[in-house]
């Protein structure tokens, strides 16, 4: 029983080693560029926990990254290599903004349905890949990768063309109509006033976060409390197992892609109903890559993204802090949080593999 | 394992220890401090935003400022406190980078892209005492009395250069044509071809003449921004059918045009931005220069001058208006591109080029902004 404990400690501790050691590297750079680590340590202080709202923010940027984070993660427990949560989000964020646009509907029907809808376009943006992966054997990595570029043109074809709402405005910025005021996330940032969390209203904690802990919720009762998410895991630790054990492997995979799809649909929601109001191709983009990173480091766990996807964001805003505080030259900043990413990765799966070495020499 | 825990543990606070030098003394507050927060492709993309940062680098050496954190160390003095800010992407890190600012107390604020046109106007309404100024977009509604002053350029004026340009260089060829290439369908870019069809008709009476200046638009929706394959076509076309020069108003179309003119032997002229020079200092590229060669000028945007004059009315005392302001060739908010590589080819002309400018400027020549005027336009010279 001590030994099952010392593991799971381990397994925490990685990130932890981890995010050491990418803000050693941090220090080092920052050092080579000729700026003083400690006005870079301010300055990432400032920009991350200084104030509430700054805290806020981070908690803000990190509900897009949970979301593109448990779509990827729920994929890998069926070991379904989802790497098209990217297009899936632009396009699920697509139909939703355009239930949004065009639904007449109150609002306390229309802000559901406009989730509803995104994570249908997510799904069925899934759908093909998730088809030829199980009919046909065709390996998901490759299909969703081509299926990113096919939503990016086409989202970019349907914003410019057919649902351009252009028409006439001075700003030359492809988008669509504006989404009805019906649908759109208002800030919960009142209310968390009321609960004695000083949030100022710049920052965007909207519907998206009940959308996100609503999503992380389901995930997890799905994973750890249905029979089918029991299957779920057990065709992602061993298909061939679970066919023998009598699991249907194809219909789990087929369903957990879709649903890894639905989810990834949830990623554009913050950007397109709280904070612009409208539907661009120009929504940030690489989220759904964040999501890989971000599911690997929370080890596909609900829990675990949760803490992933806010370290994430920390990193974001960290980033931000060393370009508005410090000299440190823009390009060198996605140098840095690219390493600090690689870095926590790389501590993350040595540490698995060093527990799972010490295992085997138990087990023999 | 626990040997290498401390260890990573003990490494940034020794880091941090060792490094913890005493601050220099702090410099005397600035007496102005502006901030720009760049367009997606930041410092050094050639168009916009160096041009944004040109204007910075001016109101350093003339009103004793300096450039906060530049490794370029632009530093005249402590009056003026300058400040660049680059976006990564998405809605929310343009209005977080404009918040920052403004919550660290810069006077004017500049966005520099109509991608700012949202997330400035929501943080000009929260921070009332700042004032912001978006480049190149609109915001609708605005009075003098707002904190938001959206700068625009009358392109029609520097096109009409352009296009005077092109009318006297084909002038003593009769039977030569030039061409117009739009990228999207929209009335700004149609400002764009009624001053270049008002400038070459007005230098060259044989380019009144009915489809002698050829005109054509990419598409209809914003990739024909972005679509050098069918500005090449639409090029072709062109050079082949007579033109000499093209001018393109298609952003990132350009391209195409540009390697059109190149194989044709014929000349193009760029847009925005100072695109020949763009190509003749590439040094990455052997091929640009070959191609640069055939870019004969561009018309320009001169962002540098809109952030330099904006900035100035703030430094001189001024309150600065709110609502609109276009800036034009009268305060040399457009222009013609004139370099090292270029001076040469329109040395012959600058003369010309700079009496007309001095007509459009005191208003003698009226530079029409649309179709209709500009064959109005056409027809009244003759």
């Amino acid at each position: 029983m001590t030994r099952v404990n010392k593991y799971t400690l381990y397994e925490t501790v990685a990130p932890l080693i981890g995010f050491l050691a990418s803000m050693i590297i941090l220090v080092v750079i920052v050092i080579i560029v000729g700026e003083s680590p400690a006005k870079a340590a301010d300055a990432v202080w400032k920009m991350t926990f200084s104030k509430t709202a700054r805290v806020a923010t981070i908690l803000s940027t990190a509900i897009p990254l949970f979301l593109a984070g448990i779509a990827v993660a729920f994929g890998f427990r069926a070991g379904v290599f989802n790497i098209g949560v990217e297009g899936q989000y632009f396009f699920g964020g697509f139909v939703g903004a355009m239930a949004g646009i065009y639904l007449p509907l109150p609002a306390w029907l229309h802000v559901p349905s406009v989730v509803f809808f995104a994570m249908i376009g997510g799904a069925l943006w899934a759908l093909i890949p998730a088809i030829l992966k199980v009919a046909r054997g065709i390996h998901e990595v490759i299909t969703t990768i081509m299926f990113n570029s096919i939503a990016l043109a086409l989202v970019n074809w349907l914003v410019n063309g057919p649902f351009s709402g252009l028409a006439g405005k001075g700003s030359l910025e492809a988008q669509t109509a504006h989404i009805r005021p019906t649908a759109a996330f208002l800030k919960l940032n009142a209310g968390f006033r009321a609960l004695g969390w000083d949030v100022p209203d710049s920052v965007y904690l909207d519907y998206s976060l009940i959308v996100a802990m609503i999503a992380g919720f389901v995930v997890w009762f799905v994973l750890f409390r249905l029979r089918v998410g029991f299957d779920v895991r057990a065709v992602g630790t061993s298909p061939d197992v679970s066919l023998y054990a009598g699991i249907r492997v194809k219909r789990i995979q087929l369903g957990a892609f879709l649903a890894s799809g639905a989810l990834a649909g949830l990623v554009g929601l913050q950007e397109v109903f709280a904070i612009r109001g409208f539907y661009t191709y120009e929504i940030a983009s690489g989220l759904g890559l964040d999501g890989i990173a971000i599911a690997l480091i929370g080890r596909n766990s609900p829990v675990g993204v949760v803490f992933s996807s806010l370290l994430f964001a920390f990193l974001k805003q960290a980033g931000y802090g060393l370009q508005v505080y410090t000299k440190v030259p823009n390009s060198v900043i996605y140098v840095i949080t690219g390493l600090m990413i690689l870095i926590i990765v790389v501590t993350n799966e040595l540490v698995s593999r060093y527990i799972r070495a010490l295992r085997k020499k138990e087990a023999v | 394992m626990k040997k290498l825990l401390i260890l990573a543990l003990l490494i940034p606070v020794i880091a941090f220890m060792g490094c913890q030098k005493k601050e220099a003394a702090k410099a005397p507050a600035a007496k102005f401090k502006i901030g720009i927060v760049f367009d997606v492709g930041g410092k050094g993309d050639k168009s916009f935003n160096d041009s944004a940062y040109n204007g910075l680098v001016s109101l350093a050496k003339d009103f004793k400022g300096y450039i906060k954190d530049d490794p370029a160390n632009v530093n005249f003095g402590t009056d003026v406190e300058l400040k660049y800010l680059e976006p990564k992407q998405g809605g929310q890190d343009r209005e977080q980078l404009l918040r920052v600012l403004s919550e660290e107390g810069y006077n004017l604020i500049f966005g520099v892209g109509f991608m700012f046109t949202d997330s400035i106007a929501k943080v000009a309404k929260d921070f009332p005492k700042t004032h912001y100024a978006l480049i190149d977009g609109y915001v609708p509604d605005l009075k003098d009395d707002s904190n938001l002053t959206c700068l625009a350029f009358a392109e029609q004026e520097g096109s009409f250069l352009v296009g005077a340009l092109s009318g006297l260089m084909v002038a003593d060829k009769p039977k030569a044509k030039v061409g117009f290439i739009g990228g999207m369908d929209l009335p700004l870019i149609h400002k764009f071809q009624a001053g270049f069809i008002a400038g070459a008709a007005y230098t060259d009476k044989n380019l009144r003449a009915k489809g002698m200046i050829l005109g054509q638009y990419i598409g209809k929706d914003g990739s024909a921004f972005n679509d050098p394959k069918t500005a090449a076509s639409i090029a072709t076309t062109m050079y082949k059918n007579g033109s000499e020069i093209v001018y393109h108003a298609a952003g990132g179309s350009g391209t195409g045009l540009f390697e059109t003119a190149k194989a044709a032997g014929k000349l193009a002229i760029g847009v925005d931005s100072d695109q020949g020079l763009g190509y003749m200092t590439n040094d990455k590229d052997p091929a640009a220069k070959e191609i640069g060669k055939f870019i004969l000028t561009s018309m320009l945007k001169r962002v540098d001058q809109a952030v330099y004059l904006t900035s100035k009315d703030l430094i001189g005392g001024a309150t600065l208006k709110g609502g609109y302001r276009t800036f034009s060739l009268a305060d040399n908010g457009v222009g013609y591109a004139l370099n090292d590589f270029n001076k040469d080819k329109l040395g012959a002309y600058t003369a010309k080029l700079d009496e007309l400018k001095a007509k459009i400027v005191s208003g003698e020549i009226k530079v029409p902004a649309d179709d209709a005027g500009a064959a109005d336009f056409v027809k009244g010279l003759k």
